[in-house]
């Protein structure tokens, strides 16, 4: 059976529709959104790394090497997750959220210095409550890499770890 | 940072080799084995490039890294494979069934100790040579997907750019079956500071 595979790379997203995975891995600190419309059949999923952008932040160069992930911060990644999807042919009601990674990797560095999975959660949590986007299920925190796949013809998210 | 010109990035390429050769002969007197280093690679790229060029986001790997804080600020770690980390810890305790999965065992412990050496015996010489100050964390360690070891470190890399400069040397144990790579990242405003401590050394 031919189904195509989407590969998302830190910072990016992917939505679609029929035969077709979208997969990421490496997931530590970061955190995967996975927003899926059962109505309709569409979803996808963005791979962010920071919970939300500095104030003040302003790129200078034009370089292409500066160009900016479209994911990289997780409210912008999910508001614009949301909006794909919608474009896609999803609808707000019918959109159900997952969320997987947020971990802290290293046991041994102190959290409170290196919360950045846990921040990232809090956002996520606050964006998809924003948004009225339920969070249907939750893969996180622990000190694990983690490995998500989102079948896109039933909604199914498989959740593996290398540990 | 995407500015850098190609003297500029072998003068830091040529910094880095100062710490990392120190680093070397740490090792090897650690060892007592002959330790080979390449010479710096750098790499300056994109955010989502980044673990690839590391060596795959999903390849299970041991990391330590310590964290670098004060002038010269950003992070250094060693990564080998994990079968490589293991002979490693064999080599250094004797105990050629070592574990260094069992958070804070020997094994661990021991790597935890090779980290130390390297990035202590790496700023010394750097912070010598360049008259900056910096001080290193304890080591950290963990085995898993690389790419989830290092997201972190990227991220907090990241806040205020969207590239990110690497520096890598490979170093191999010689009659062992022993080989990783050591990782410089600084801080985006660091290297500036580098070039201009190298730059004010010269012209005196």
């Amino acid at each position: 059976m031919a189904t195509n595979e989407i590969d998302v790379r830190m910072g990016e997203m992917a939505v679609g529709s029929g035969k077709t995975t979208i997969k990421t891995g490496g997931i530590g600190s970061c955190v995967v959104v996975v927003i899926y419309d059962e109505e309709a059949k569409v979803g996808g999923l963005a791979h962010s790394m920071l919970p939300t952008r500095k104030t003040g932040m302003v790129l200078t160069t034009t370089d292409p090497i500066d160009k900016e992930p479209v994911a990289k911060y997780v409210d912008e990644g999910i508001n614009r997750l949301v909006d794909e999807v919608k474009k896609a042919g999803g609808s707000c009601e019918h959109m159900q959220a997952r969320l997987i990674g947020g971990a802290h990797m290293f046991k041994s560095i102190p959290q409170k210095e290196s919360g950045i999975g846990e921040r990232n959660l809090e956002v996520a949590r606050a964006t998809l409550a924003e948004q009225n986007i339920p969070i249907h299920a939750e893969e996180v925190s622990g000190s694990v890499g983690r490995l998500a796949e989102l079948d896109l013809q039933n909604g199914i998210v498989n959740v593996t770890t290398k540990m | 940072m995407t500015q850098l010109t190609e003297l500029e990035r072998d003068q830091l390429k040529e910094v880095v080799n100062i710490g990392v050769g120190n680093a070397s002969t740490a090792l090897s007197q650690m060892l007592r084995k002959q330790v080979t280093i390449t010479t710096p690679d750098a790499f300056i790229d994109n955010i989502e490039g980044i673990p690839t060029f590391l060596g795959g986001t999903d390849v299970v790997t041991t990391a330590i890294l310590s964290d670098l804080t004060n002038d010269i600020s950003g992070t250094m770690f060693l990564m080998l494979p994990p079968d490589s980390a293991q002979k490693l810890a064999a080599l250094l305790t004797g105990d050629n069934e070592i574990d260094i999965i069992k958070e804070d065992g020997m094994g661990q412990s021991a790597l935890k100790e090779v980290g130390n050496i390297l990035t202590g015996s790496s700023m010394t010489a750097l912070s010598r040579f360049l008259d900056l100050n910096v001080i290193a964390s304890v080591p950290h360690i963990a085995t898993d997907m690389l790419g989830s070891l290092i997201d972190g470190v990227i991220a907090r890399m990241v806040e205020e750019s969207n590239t990110v400069l690497v520096f890598r040397v490979h170093f191999t144990v010689k009659d062992e079956a022993i080989g990783g790579d050591l990782y410089l990242l600084f801080d985006p405003e660091v290297t500036k500071k580098i070039l201009s401590a190298m730059h004010s050394k010269f012209s005196n």
